[in-house]
């Protein structure tokens, strides 16, 4: 089985006012395919810096990052429009839809980036907010007019448009209540357990960590894979 | 196209900023058309004044150009061989004699309305034309026959007269009828109508008959002269200076009349290309403002679009689209508001060039005797003014082309301020801008 991502000594260092903050201290960390992986840590510890530099949003300072087999950290930022377009999904806290678009149109936008025929384009959309779990009389509507968990499954639709072999979700639950929190990570479980989808969560919530094959603890921007005591 | 789609669609995102932009960048395009459309209004008004000077040549006295130009009469000599000069159709030479008013001033006193009508019915001119010939007034203009009969060879010397219709008219004078001039009676043979004033309140003479009656033996005003073709007129005026020498001035009224309406032509282009550049770069600004604006307010979203896979073609090309759709909104109310200010505001904007050097038209002839010397500059003076107020009274229209011209502007305003805001989106970093909620 190949890996779906390679973290070899990741490092950044954020400089702010001639002060060296280290985000993330020489992070290595292998996942393997259709694994689905929590990312736990306290408020600053540097586990939205790691989700960006997995996700191509972000360049570490020093390391590896590699992607399926290709190192992508050194990437220009127009090749890794490519990768991100081909191989990554995200999943923000605050979902993120864009407001004066209904929900198959959000979904259909990173497909309109990838250059899809507007056909195909509108069958994969309608599919992806079906997996999500959407019901089919809220495809036309804005995001204003669904509630957050509807939003939530939008944007995970959204996130599968392009079929991507990793999704990246930051704090997907944490603007919901429990129950519907609940739901949101069972469907990302599913999708890495029946579509192979490789999912890094990252999450305050202790059922993620239960729910998900691994995790990983982040602590001042160390990472482990045993809860720090 | 789906980012052309999606940039257009932006527009509507904020609605009450939009029809706000778009009344501003409209507000600036009706001003830019309204500059087009009085620089193409002014151009086709000097062509057509241009075309309607026709052919003429004046050859008037010498130093007639400055303010007042007394000069020395021609003398009767000055005719020798001008009929030779190749392409000259015709030479009418005129005496014009102004008939002085009584009317005077104390320093410093107003005239009272009463006392300058007066004066003004007080005076009267004098042709002495060339039987045979048209009965040229001074300014430029012909007189038309309305009632008897015009002069012919054997009036030559005769005391016989064709009187303006006002003049007629003020002293109740028909055909047939006589009156006194410096002790002669002479029999009006015609009654003739020009249309301006000045020239219907006076009187045609045979040429030898005014010249004996006013004393001005062998004396001239000026030489009106026709050329064949208007592309031989500037060769004309070279052969006539080389003939005349410092004796006389030589004018064409083509020159004469780019002199004197020149300087306003200039002075409304330099208005109108001033005014074009200022409100389309007051467009333009707005459009940029409004775009750097949106871009700030759209920071996470734009995060968000390149997360999504979008491209900086994409970016750039959503943010155009959104400015273009904007510009071109604002040229379409533009173009509305122009149909129905832009008249009124061509106007505005052209007056005060034109009053401004407006000479003071007809108010020379009032209170001078002698006119010998003065007749090219008045002509000048005349038609100029006329002509310049002509341009002061221009019709703006809305023509195809200034539509396309229109439209052009704002595409190009469009993508100024939609592409350049939009790099600086290109510029935002994804993880900076999804950072902050
Ligand atoms: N652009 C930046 N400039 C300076 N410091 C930064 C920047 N981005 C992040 N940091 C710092 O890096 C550290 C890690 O931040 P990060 O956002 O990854 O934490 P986090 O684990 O996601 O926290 P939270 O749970 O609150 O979202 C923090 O100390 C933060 O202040
Ligand atoms: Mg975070």
């Amino acid at each position: 089985m190949t890996n779906a991502l390679e973290l070899r000594k990741v490092t950044k260092i954020y400089r702010l006012h001639g002060q060296e903050v280290a985000a993330l201290a020489a992070v290595d960390w292998v996942l393997l395919k259709g694994v689905m992986a929590a990312v736990v840590g306290a408020s600053g510890s540097g586990k939205t810096t790691l989700l960006n530099i997995i996700g191509g949003l972000d360049r570490p300072s020093s390391g590896e990052v590699i992607l399926s087999g290709q190192p992508i950290h050194h990437l220009a930022e127009g090749e890794m429009v490519l990768y991100r377009r081909k191989l990554l999904g995200y999943v923000f806290q605050s979902y993120n839809l864009i407001p004066n678009f209904s929900a198959l149109e959000n979904v259909e936008l990173p497909l309109e980036f990838a250059r899809y025929p507007a056909r195909e384009r509108k069958e994969r959309a309608r599919k992806c907010l079906q997996m999500a779990e959407l019901p089919e009389n809220r495809f036309r509507h804005r995001p204003a007019e669904l509630s957050g968990g509807e939003q939530q499954r939008v944007a995970i639709a959204r996130a599968l448009a392009n079929d991507p072999g990793i999704i990246l979700a930051d704090e997907p639950t944490g603007n919901l209540d429990s129950k519907t929190g609940r739901q949101i990570i069972n469907l990302l479980k599913r999708l890495s357990k029946e579509d192979g989808k490789t999912v890094i969560v990252i999450s305050h919530d202790q059922g993620v960590a239960a729910a998900a094959d691994t995790t990983a603890y982040l602590l001042d921007g160390s990472i482990s894979q045993a809860p720090p005591r | 196209m789906h980012n052309l789609r999606r940039g257009l669609r932006n527009i509507w995102r904020s609605k009450v900023r939009t029809v706000t932009v778009t009344i501003l960048v409209a507000l600036s395009i009706c001003l830019a058309i309204t500059m087009m459309a009085i620089s193409v209004a002014v151009d086709e008004q000097v062509a057509t004044m241009e075309a309607s000077v026709g052919t003429a040549i004046e050859i008037r006295p010498a130093g007639t150009v400055g303010a007042l130009g007394r000069g020395e009469p021609l003398s009767m000599s000055i005719l020798a061989g001008l009929d030779a000069v190749p392409n000259v159709v015709a030479v009418a030479p005129t005496l014009v004699y102004q008939h002085m008013s009584r009317f005077s001033l104390g320093m410093g006193q107003r005239p009272s309305e009463a006392a300058l009508e007066e004066a003004m019915r007080e005076r009267f001119a004098i042709f002495g034309i060339i039987p045979g010939q048209e009965l040229r007034v001074f300014g430029g203009g012909v007189s038309a026959l309305k009632e008897g009969r015009t002069f012919n060879e054997d009036d030559d010397t005769r005391l016989v007269a064709i009187v303006g219709a006002t003049y007629a008219e003020m002293r109740s004078l028909p055909v047939g009828g006589t009156f006194v001039l410096n002790e002669e009676t002479i029999e009006v043979i015609g009654i003739a109508e020009a249309g301006t004033r000045f020239a219907d309140q006076g009187f045609f003479l045979p040429l030898s008959t005014a010249q004996r009656i006013l004393d001005m033996e062998g004396q001239l005003s000026q030489v009106h002269i026709t050329v064949n073709t208007l592309p031989n007129v500037d060769q004309a005026v070279a052969d006539l200076k080389a003939m005349v020498g410092d004796t006389a001035d030589v004018v064409s009224q083509k020159d004469a009349l780019l002199t004197r309406v020149g300087e306003t032509m200039n002075m409304v282009r330099g208005t109108t290309s001033t005014g074009l550049w200022v409100s389309l770069g007051m467009g333009g600004m707005v459009i940029f403002f409004t775009m750097m604006l949106i871009i700030r307010e759209r920071q996470r979203e734009i995060g968000i679009l390149k997360a999504l896979g979008s491209g900086n073609g994409d970016l750039v090309l959503g943010f155009a689209a959104e400015a273009l759709g904007i510009a071109i909104l604002g040229a379409v109310l533009g173009l509305i508001l122009f149909t129905t200010a832009g008249q009124e505001l061509a106007t505005r904007v052209i007056m005060p060039n034109v009053t401004a050097e407006s000479p003071s038209g007809g108010s020379g002839p009032l209170g001078r005797g002698m006119m010998g010397g003065m007749g090219g500059q008045m002509i000048q003076a005349l038609q100029g003014g006329q002509l310049i107020s002509q341009l002061g009274s221009i019709t703006v229209l809305l023509s195809l082309s200034l539509v396309m011209r229109t439209l052009a502007a704002a595409a190009v305003l469009g993508m100024l301020g939609g592409i350049l805001p939009a790099l600086y989106a290109l510029r935002l970093k994804p993880a900076e801008v999804l950072r902050h909620d």
